[in-house]
């Protein structure tokens, strides 16, 4: 059987149909949930948080989403080992929550900007990673992406190996001029110190087909489908 | 009886008014008066195009829905899917306040597609400034009108997928933002804009309304002029958020059979909404504006019905259903409100504060038409110093590409565009057209923007001639067929005998084209009133063609290979950068081969079909040097060697821009059936040189010094190329 995903669907959101659509094409049962819902139903096993303009981004990106009754829900989930992933939008929305450490600043250039980039995976050992290989060619669509934490913290978060992707050239190192919004330590993606919450600027859900240019995001979901299926096995929740 | 000047004010000639009063039998009162002054303003009315626009064709095979609506539809062939698609121009407003200017701009002509029941899935569009290098006043409404745009399409989850940006210091005074939007309905899931059986609910949803924007419709149908930035208040303020539900929530009532008719309030506002929905169905409308959801407290009739706040629509339900629709609007935090009934008699009623503040029958409102004079031709040949033709070509092309800001990437303006989201975008902006799939069917649209202005100029006629020729040859560039063509006809004043010339000749020529290569003409808009003081713009149609991919999509492909120039080789320098640069002249008169072009036509779509080619490009802007510029510029690695004495030693033959030449890389193994295809067809082509493995550019051995021009080339957005550049 397909594991389930729920999408949560916020007032603004607008990756949601394509985050539907790539979990379709990548062996998961997706559903939707609105944002005014406090319960996940049981059957879920992955919350995937979308990309887009929640609440209008009017007071600080994802700020005024951190706070519906959804959030709480997830919150429990995700206290419970369950698996989340925040995109862009999402990834600001976990941040304000404090689901994830930091936060999302206005891009160094102060533009939005919209192109591939590539990703350096810096943790193969987590449920949304394991399956990947070389450095991922992923498109980015963001005006506030920068992200910013304390030198403390990213000490921190680099000893627990929190750090999930760093933007990087085409073959994996670093490249000048390869970071678009001046992201402390060049981080595009981070994990929750226990691994099961990830927010990530780049879009998965937008590179799961060739015909639209990236297979890297399929990576990041058949790590997830296989993590799922030997939790599953192992008769785990 | 109102004074000559009382009614200038509200911009209508005293014959008008006199006309007003014949037809209501008496004076109208101030509300009528308001009402009356935006529906005949020429922004709404067409009063001086109707007449010439009836010529064009219509009508074909595919067209479900032709003008008359909030967009045109045709049927994409798969059974079950339709695309809506129109383009709308936004100009006076993106001058005055260019950020919500042109944010408004997207935000009216998206809902003018999602009123017809399609979500939208695409943005293209066409921007014409005055250069931006050397004055801030330019570069400032460049930058602003960009990022209104990126901000309205990019929170609506829209792509823009495409569009032009063009600079001519024509346009310093009056920029031209024209906003395209096309989106996908289920063939039997069409929406319309009628308010048919009487005692239905009329519906008010969205935003509420405010003091914002009265009077745009007439500001848009005026000259700007040294005051114009005093209109501020004429100009929208747009919510992306509040449309981002607005749309969601209509979709949703769209899979019910709750609705009637819906139609967008935007020119107008509630005026034109719900007149216009009543004469399409020969009702009437009475409507208690008590009811009307307002942002601003004592707002008077006139200023509630000539509102253009943002983000609203007016539909009419089935009766009974008003509390099932209340709910869908309810869920998306969005206002709600039944303001009135349809009625039988054909007429208009509008209640406030318990009395009439406006009555009488809607078949007064029928605007005037007008058959404007229009001058002969005016001389407008511009003839060349021909010594000045005679230095080399190849140093002028550095010198241009270092000067001109329309040969520059263009990532500037669309990497500020989500331009992926929707994930069904196959190919992108920067292309000759782009490319949609759809999900779950075999069908995939393409879709381009195009205007030839200086083309026009000299000659309105040839000129969008060329233009229609042109946007066939790039839709065949990207493997497709169009279906569907609407248009922005951006002009200055009707009332200048010449502009009138020029919008006939135009139309003409539309005509011609459209018959000729069998496009019908779904639907536009006409902006007129392009001038500042007494100077008006170039001529300036921009065209919109939707086209049908033809088999499957086929994506360009750069690699070694050899470079064949399709099309007579044509030393035509009219309406190019290069005059426009060295001469600061739009050159001399031109014609267009119909027929050529659409052999031209059916050998490239030949060549996708029998799969002869990796990549095909249209030669346009900078001409073929810098078509073939464009090929490499974004390839990492890869150059060009072109040997070919006749086509790159005469300036003429460098930098013609005229439509009717493409660049073909064919493949190796098709060399010797392509060449012998293009005989079959009788059209000439040529091998000019190909694609190498070394990053170079070399025309008959003089090196141009690639990583030169792409500095150029990439001038305005240095820290994009290392992101494109693949």
């Amino acid at each position: 059987m397909k594991p389930r995903a729920a999408i949560l669907l916020f007032p603004g959101s607008n990756c949601e149909r394509d985050a539907f659509y790539g979990l379709e094409q990548t062996g998961f049962d997706p559903c939707f949930l609105w944002h005014k819902e406090s319960r996940l139903d049981p059957e879920i096993r992955l919350v995937i948080v979308p990309g887009g303009f929640s609440f209008g981004d009017y007071l600080r990106c994802g700020s005024i989403a951190s706070h519906s009754p959804v959030m709480s829900a997830v919150r429990k989930f995700a206290d419970n080992g369950g698996l989340v992933l925040g995109i862009c939008n999402g990834f600001q929305i976990l941040t304000e929550s404090g689901l994830l450490p930091g936060a999302l600043l206005i891009n160094r250039t102060l533009n939005f900007r919209c192109h591939d980039v590539f990703l350096r995976c810096d943790n193969t050992s987590t449920p949304f990673t394991s399956a990947i290989g070389g450095p991922l060619k992923m498109p980015i669509a963001h005006y506030e992406g920068n992200y910013q934490v304390s030198g403390e913290e990213l000490a921190d978060m680099e000893r627990n190996s929190q750090i999930a992707f760093r933007y990087c050239g085409p073959d994996g190192v670093y490249a000048e001029g390869c970071n678009p919004n001046g992201s402390t330590a060049d981080i595009a993606g981070i994990f929750n110190k226990q691994k099961n919450v990830l927010g990530m600027m780049p879009h998965p859900e937008r590179a799961v087909e060739n015909l639209l240019g990236s297979t890297a995001g399929r990576e990041i979901f058949a790590s997830l489908l296989s993590s799922l299926e030997q939790s599953a096995a192992g008769g785990m929740n | 009886m109102r004074t000559c000047q009382e009614v200038e004010l509200m911009n209508l000639k005293m014959d008008e008014y006199n006309e007003i009063v014949r037809r209501l039998g008496r004076e109208p009162n101030d509300v009528e008066l308001g009402v009356f002054s935006v529906m005949w303003s020429e922004h709404c009315s067409y009063k001086s195009s109707k007449a010439l626009l009836k010529t064009l064709p219509v009508t074909g095979p595919a067209v479900l829905q032709g003008p008359g609506e909030n967009a045109g539809i045709v049927d994409l062939g798969d059974g079950q899917n339709a695309l809506a698609f129109k383009i709308e121009s936004h100009n006076h407003p993106s001058y005055v306040e260019p950020y919500q200017g042109a944010a408004t701009g997207v935000g009216g002509i998206l809902r003018d597609v999602f009123t017809m029941g399609a979500r939208p899935v695409a943005i293209l569009d066409s921007l014409h400034f005055g250069s931006p290098d050397h004055n801030q006043k330019n570069a400032y409404l460049f930058e602003r009108v960009v990022a209104g745009i990126s901000w309205y399409g990019n929170c609506m989850g829209v792509p823009t997928v495409g569009g032009e940006t063009k600079f001519d210091d024509i346009y310093s005074r009056n920029p031209l933002v024209n906003a395209f939007t096309a989106g996908l309905v289920k063939k039997d899931r069409i929406r319309r804009g009628l308010a048919s059986g009487a005692g239905n609910p009329v519906i008010y949803v969205g935003s509420k309304t405010g003091r914002d924007g009265i009077h745009g419709a007439t500001f848009a149908s005026d000259r700007l002029d040294e005051n114009s930035d005093n209109d501020r208040p004429a100009v929208q303020v747009g919510d992306p958020f509040s449309e981002k539900l607005l749309l969601e929530a209509c979709l949703e009532l769209f899979e019910t059979d709750y609705v009637i008719g819906i139609q967008d309030m935007g020119a107008a506002g509630l005026t034109s909404s719900s007149t216009e929905m009543a004469s399409r169905s020969g009702t009437g409308i009475r409507m208690n504006l008590d009811l009307v959801p307002q942002r601003e407290e004592n707002m008077s009739a006139y200023e509630i019905m000539l509102s253009e706040s943002q983000e609203r629509m007016l539909l009419v339900a089935r009766k009974g259903t008003e509390d099932a629709v209340r709910v869908i609007f309810e869920k998306w935090d969005l206002n709600f409100a039944v303001i009135g009934e349809v009625i039988a008699d054909e007429e208009l009623i509008v209640m406030h504060h318990g009395q009439v503040a406006a009555r009488f029958p809607l078949t007064a409102l029928e605007p005037p038409v007008y058959q404007r004079p229009v001058t002969p031709r005016p001389a407008r040949i511009f003839s060349l110093p021909p010594e000045s033709l005679k230095s080399d070509p190849l140093v002028q092309f550095s010198e241009m590409i270092a000067l001109s800001p329309c040969l520059r990437y263009a990532g500037q303006v669309f990497h500020k565009y989500d331009f992926q989201v929707g994930t069904d975008t196959v190919i992108g902006p920067g292309a000759d057209a782009a490319v949609l799939r759809i999900k779950g069917s075999s069908s995939a649209v393409a879709l381009n923007l195009e205007s030839q202005a200086r083309l026009c100029y000299i000659n309105p006629f040839e000129g969008i001639r060329a233009v229609i020729a042109e946007a066939v040859i790039n839709q065949a560039c990207v493997n497709a067929y169009p279906l569907g063509l609407t248009n922005c006809l951006n002009f200055g004043s009707p009332e200048k005998p010449e502009v009138m010339w020029e919008f006939s000749e135009v139309i003409r020529g539309m005509r011609e084209s459209c018959l000729f290569f069998d496009i019908p003409v779904t639907g536009g808009n006409v902006s007129f009133y392009n001038d500042f003081g007494d100077s008006s713009i170039h001529p300036t149609p921009v065209i919109g063609l939707a086209g049908l991919v033809q088999g499957s999509i086929r994506q360009a492909e750069i690699v070694p290979a050899s470079i064949f120039l399709a099309g007579e080789l044509c030393e035509n320098l009219a309406g190019s950068v290069y005059l426009r640069h060295f001469h600061q002249t739009p050159g001399g008169d031109f014609s267009i081969d119909l027929e050529a072009v659409k052999r031209l036509q059916a050998l490239v779509l030949d060549c996708h079909k029998n799969g002869f080619i990796h990549a095909a490009h249209d030669i346009s802007d900078g001409g073929i040097i810098y078509s073939l510029l464009e090929w490499i510029a974004l390839c990492n690695g890869l150059g060009i060697e072109i040997n070919d004495q006749q086509a790159f030693s005469s300036t003429g033959v460098v930098f013609s821009e005229l439509p009717g030449r493409v660049l073909l890389l064919v493949k190796n193994e098709a060399t010797a059936r392509f060449i012998s295809s293009a005989k079959d067809q009788g059209l000439p082509v040529r091998r000019i040189g190909s694609i190498v493995k070394n990053p170079v550019f070399k025309i008959n051995g003089i090196d141009l010094d690639l990583e030169n021009l792409l500095g150029h080339y990439f001038k305005a957005s240095p820290e994009l190329r290392c992101f494109t550049v693949k």
